[in-house]
């Protein structure tokens, strides 16, 4: 099955195969994948280097911890040393879970429009392996999307071969995180949403965001060290921004999409109201991370025009961020 | 319960077209042999040229002049503060066609004869596989993605209708663009009840 448009229902582009893949695993196995990705919102800037992969998460490998929140979910890289290991590791966590998420290089997927054009750093899903034919079943939901099989060799190859360091893709080039994969296991059942459920989850996601070193603090601080980072660092520093807002976006995307369905489910415009201003942070990252992206690029990229810019829509995202914190506290914070 | 009953009233809608073309600095639509000049986004994408048509744009009730792409020239406007003549006239709505590299939702300058202006908001979805997250009309889809050494049969593109609401009581004269380099805007209609 290829589709031209998104296949999954609860899809969102600003979403990565990181967020994606995750939710559909999960969904494999019964549960609503936006109550799971979304239910929670955090923001913490790296503490280690920020990988060049399209699924890097500052939380690296406590993912875990800041993603998936208030749901009995367990979240595990696991990085086998040899192919035969990555291999039988896969095999043998299907007995258990319903799909096993891999990280591949595009440029050996012949259903990714980047086949033997560029090398990005991605994530699939293997569902199925048939040991006659020695085929896997794959799920790919990310555009142009694609459901089917893989011959063990090319996955093999997509999996070892991984080494982005393709001048063409300058964002992901320079990671090599060969066989790894992702352990998405369900520890328990998806908690119900209720009214005082959802209530709870809001005030615990404030206090966390209000945090130092949390959500709009942590931004503050990032911005301020911002222009020593570029000083030191070039363009990778500019890079690091379009790689490090990704996930950011995107949980803030399926927040908001969390509160949209909540307001709806239980009648609350209050909801609908936080959803929206939740959302206007998501889309926020837009020109912040696009203009880092494309200062990157330039010939010049750390020319002071380039960098002001970036750091303006940071700012500005900056802006938005704390008044939907105002917005939310103002209406959820006072409660216990 | 009192209050008026319901009438029907009949108007005539005026649409006019903005000219950008003093502003076009971006190429978004290319051709099998301008594949590499595409720059609607940092990977270099761009949207097959048929994807808009040359003689008239209509996407609903909204009217827009046609593209000029040639895939060589510039063919949009990528957002960078600009500030756009709008025809003097009395308007309800500023119809935009746009599309951005991740969806955002920026804030535009509506300005009008009398020297106010009037901050606005601007939401325009993905150019890349998405649903219309702002309650767009899709105004273009492609049925193919470019990029710069190939043409993806199976990825499609797209191209969004949206409005900027006039909410003064007099004439409009101009528009300040959002500072945003994912935002491009194709073309733009000043629509009018006479």
């Amino acid at each position: 099955m290829t589709s031209v448009d998104p296949v999954l229902p609860w899809y969102d582009d600003l979403a990565s195969c990181l967020q994606i893949d995750i939710g559909h695993v999960l969904e494999l196995q019964g549960w609503d994948p936006v109550q799971v990705l979304g239910a929670g919102w955090r923001f913490r800037t790296p503490q280690g280097p920020v990988e060049p992969v399209e699924y890097f998460h500052p939380a690296g490998e406590r993912l875990q911890e800041e993603f998936c929140l208030y749901h009995p979910v367990r979240l595990t890289w696991h990085e086998p040393r040899d192919p035969r290991t990555a291999h039988d590791d896969v095999i043998d966590a299907l007995t258990r879970v319903r799909g096993v998420i891999v990280a591949v290089n595009n440029f050996h997927l012949p259903f990714r429009p980047a086949y033997h054009d560029v090398h990005a750093a991605h994530l699939i899903i293997v569902t199925g392996w048939d040991e006659r034919r020695e085929l896997y079943r794959v799920i790919d939901p990310m555009p142009p999307a694609y459901s089917g099989t893989l011959p063990r060799s090319v996955l093999e190859k997509a999996r070892r071969d991984i080494s982005v360091d393709h001048k063409s893709d300058p964002f992901f080039a320079g990671s090599r995180p060969a066989w790894r994969w992702l352990e998405v296991v369900a520890t328990g059942p998806q908690p119900r949403a209720d009214m005082a459920w959802v209530d709870k989850v809001m005030s615990t996601n404030i206090a966390a965001l209000n945090r130092p070193d949390q959500g709009p603090h942590a931004l503050a601080t990032y911005l301020f060290e911002l222009p020593r980072r570029i000083e030191r660092h070039g363009s990778r520093a500019l890079r690091e921004i379009y790689v490090l807002g990704w996930p950011a976006q995107a949980e803030a995307a399926f927040h908001s999409a969390f509160l949209y369905r909540m307001a709806t489910r239980f009648e609350r415009p209050d909801l609908a109201d936080a959803a929206s201003s939740v959302g206007r942070v998501a889309h926020a990252w837009t020109g912040f991370r696009i203009a880092a992206a494309h200062a990157a690029a330039e010939d010049e990229p750390t020319s002071a025009s380039a960098t002001a810019r970036v750091e303006d829509l940071g700012k500005r995202l900056l802006m938005t961020w704390e008044q939907c914190m105002h917005r939310l506290r103002g209406s959820f914070g006072r409660k216990p | 319960m009192t209050g008026f009953s319901a009438t029907q009233v009949v108007h005539t809608h005026a649409m006019v077209p903005v000219d950008l073309s003093q502003h076009l600095n971006n190429i978004a639509l290319t051709d099998f042999e301008t594949l590499s000049n595409g720059r609607l986004n940092v990977w270099s994408n761009s949207l097959p040229m048929e994807t808009l048509r040359a003689d008239h744009i209509q996407v609903g009730r909204v009217g827009f002049a046609g593209s000029k792409a040639t895939g060589t020239e510039p063919d949009n406007i990528r957002c960078a503060g600009q500030y756009v003549d709008l025809p003097e006239m009395n308007a309800d709505w500023i119809h935009i066609l746009a599309t951005s590299e991740r969806r955002c939702e920026e804030e535009v300058g509506v300005h009008y004869t009398s020297g106010a202006v009037a901050g606005e908001w601007i939401r325009v979805s993905d150019f890349l596989p998405a649903r219309a997250h702002f309650g767009e009309m899709a105004a273009a889809r492609s049925f193919a993605m470019h990029y710069p050494h190939h043409r993806q049969e199976d990825l499609r593109g797209q191209v969004w209708c949206v409005r900027v609401p006039v909410t003064r009581w007099e004439a409009v004269r101009g528009l300040r663009l959002p500072d945003n380099p994912a935002l491009h805007i194709f073309a733009a209609s000043v629509e009018g009840v006479l």
